[in-house]
């Protein structure tokens, strides 16, 4: 059965027309990953609305290439000009730019580009591999355990502000709560809809994440532009060291463990590729033979960051597809993608639409192979887009995130919540609320809420049913640790005797 | 304004807004509907009061600048009201006008020039996201005579 479905997938995958939208989608997330202040999430967020012309097999493959493509380009501007194109890729500034200094940009380019390549296979395949068995398991479980579960996800959300987890939390939960406007899940009474029949469906999830994600993004743009009129000086491509075989056997373990990370930290909710490399890095750095030598500019450092970026990609969709709950801001917007397609992310996506599932996976492979291609090949058109305007790129992201917003249900009304949203959360990125939080809470929010409806109204209103199911029992009890450590973590934090984690300044907490 | 009243403000914005939730909530008929609404709210409200006793309290580091902080303020405001006028004008004169003088305003107010480069990509770009929406995607967007125009000349010139 698994063959079958595999060889089925093959099939749908190397049609001519999902080729192209793998090949549309790789270089579409490349070009906005490149661009400094431009976020992966950003990137999906924005093309999204194209993938609904596309049907959504093509769609969803597309969206697997922009955002692999996406944290892919970021390393790009990293490397040359010393600034990450997206927050996946600070790390990769530390021993990346340095070499560029040094006259070995092309070294460095090829060593980010195959160590993508290798983390996003290694996700590609755990994902490959993991993903049904999990997805089997997760169909034992009851509304209790998926009600525990969720909120063991949403208190991972805490994590995600750094040192202001009360941030977190408050952006997360308001997220949910306008999750609650419209009919509720269960028994259809209408709420918050303050007489606006377009409130009655809901607001729309995907016009508040456009805005939430890509309009503050071309604020931050514009302001750059006014600050800093000249173009970004782009460092030439040159230096006439290769990266040999022998090279690359040498990185094969610290490769293979950073993609390992990625896919742990990828599958974990709320903790995306803007976190996995900080570990990934130290990580390398322990296990290395010259640890003193990280940051001067050496390709240890550049495949431990870019190796487990691209795995988180591939690790994010495994709760995603296996139980609706994505890994990251950017898998949140991936559920959106899928909703647009009349599909709902969990473990009966696998039983029903099991064609779309295997096909979205090797697709997911493919477009890991068709980045391997475009960063090898087309390095010097990247470098290119670097040089492109910020005045021009801000502008052209409003126009799509306009046209995209009003595309999808034609609506006017969904364009002016793109617009509040997105000024809401300029404001809000401005004081450090991680707006990934934001994208979470609400996937999250209406799934909790639809469980816990159904565990209550099954127990006859009972809330001891929770702690009666061993799995719900479980996730309760992990729920619980996940909270008092991270308050600990952000008290340790708060006192300094924790280094600051990453996701905390203004344009990394857009994603 | 400075970061400290920026979030003073932002916390009372949520408390508003929360209180504002579980005040309506309890106008929702049925108990189930509105239970996680009321949760959601009381738990909103609740850190958002954290939050503002948080900013009231003096601060011991210095947060990373805002992101407008030495920018030209009355260019970035005028695009910033442009983009708000974007969207009417969009519904009254149509996507293609209104999209290819935003374009160009836009532009050309965050301090980019060259008129030569400017006007054909501002066409370029306005087109070439109105066939892709049109022709690819089969999307409706907002039309004035002008886009009604060119779209049953474009159905035309593909029928022919």
């Amino acid at each position: 059965m698994l063959l079958h479905n595999f060889a089925v997938g093959l099939a749908i995958a190397l049609l001519p027309g999902n080729l192209l939208a793998a090949l549309l989608g790789t270089a579409g997330g490349i070009v906005v990953g490149v661009l400094p202040g431009l976020s992966a999430t950003m990137a999906v967020a924005l093309l999204l609305p194209v993938t609904y012309a596309t049907g959504p097999i093509a769609g969803l493959i597309m969206l697997s290439g922009i955002y692999a493509g996406a944290i892919y380009g970021g390393s790009v501007s990293a490397v040359l000009i010393g600034t990450p194109g997206t927050g996946a890729s600070v790390v990769t500034v530390w021993d990346g730019y340095p070499m560029t200094k040094r006259g070995e940009s092309r070294l460095a380019l090829a060593t980010v580009t195959w160590a993508s390549f290798f983390g996003g296979m290694a996700g590609g395949l755990v994902l490959i591999f993991l993903a049904p068995p999990l997805a089997a398991l997760a169909l034992i479980f009851g509304a209790p355990d998926y009600t525990a579960l969720v909120l063991f996800s949403m208190t991972l959300l805490v994590s995600m502000s750094g040192d202001e987890p009360v941030k977190g939390v408050i952006i997360g939960l308001f997220g949910c709560l306008i999750g609650t406007i419209g009919l509720d899940p269960v028994y259809g009474v209408p709420r918050f809809t303050f007489g606006f029949g377009e409130l009655a469906g809901g607001i729309s999830f995907i016009s508040v994440l456009i805005g939430a994600f890509s309009m503050p993004q071309a604020l931050l743009l514009a302001a750059a532009a006014l600050k800093e009129r000249a173009v970004t000086p782009v460092a030439p491509i040159i230096g006439n060291e290769r990266l040999t075989l022998s090279n690359m056997r040498g990185q094969f373990l610290n490769a293979l463990r950073s993609s390992a990370i990625g896919i742990w930290i990828g599958i974990l909710p709320g903790i995306g590729p803007e976190t996995s490399p900080f570990i990934a890095y130290e990580e390398a750095k322990r296990f290395s033979k010259h640890p003193e030598r990280f940051g001067t500019g050496i390709i240890d450092g550049l495949v431990a960051s870019e190796a487990t970026n691209n795995a988180t990609v591939g690790g994010s969709l495994i709760p995603l597809l296996t139980l609706g709950i994505p890994g990251s801001a950017a898998a949140a917007v991936y559920v959106g993608a899928l909703t647009l397609h009349g599909l709902q992310p969990g473990p009966m996506l696998f039983a029903q639409r099991a064609d779309i599932v295997y096909t979205l996976f090797i697709g997911f492979l493919i477009c890991n192979c068709m980045l391997l291609g475009l960063g090898l090949g087309g390095v010097r058109l990247w470098t290119r887009v670097l040089a492109l305007p910020k005045a021009i790129v801000a502008i052209l992201i409003v126009v799509f995130s306009a046209v995209g917003s009003y595309a999808i249900r034609n609506s006017v009304f969904d364009l002016w919540v793109t617009v509040i949203a997105g000024g809401v959360a300029y404001v809000l990125a401005q004081h450090r609320f991680p707006l990934g939080a934001l994208a979470l809470g609400m996937i999250l929010g209406p799934i909790f809420e639809e469980n816990l409806l159904r565990s209550l109204s099954l127990s006859q209103n009972s809330w001891l049913t929770f702690v009666q199911h061993p799995i719900s029992l479980v996730f309760l009890v992990l729920a619980l640790g996940s909270l008092v450590w991270s308050i600990r973590k952000a008290q340790l934090r708060a006192h300094g005797r924790l280094r600051s984690g990453p996701g905390t300044t203004v344009g990394e907490s857009m994603d | 304004m400075s970061r400290q009243i920026g979030d003073l403000l932002i916390s009372l914005a949520f408390i508003a807004v929360s209180a504002a939730f579980l005040a309506l909530s309890f106008g929702i008929g049925d108990r189930n509907a509105s239970l996680f609404p009321r949760m959601l709210a009381w738990t909103v409200l609740v850190f958002s009061v954290w939050y503002l006793v948080g900013t009231l309290r003096p601060r011991t580091h210095r947060h990373a600048p805002a992101a407008e902080e030495g920018v030209d303020l009355v260019h970035f405001l005028a695009v910033l009201g442009l983009a708000l006028v974007y969207i009417p004008a969009m519904n009254f004169a149509g996507y293609l006008a209104a999209t290819a003088v935003f374009i160009v305003a836009g532009v050309y107010l965050l301090g980019y020039r060259r008129l030569a480069v400017l006007l054909p990509m501002s066409l370029l770009v306005t087109l070439l996201v109105f066939i892709v929406f049109k022709t690819l995607m089969y999307a409706s967007l907002p039309s004035s005579a002008l886009d009604n125009w060119l779209t049953e000349l474009m159905y035309r010139t593909v029928l022919s």
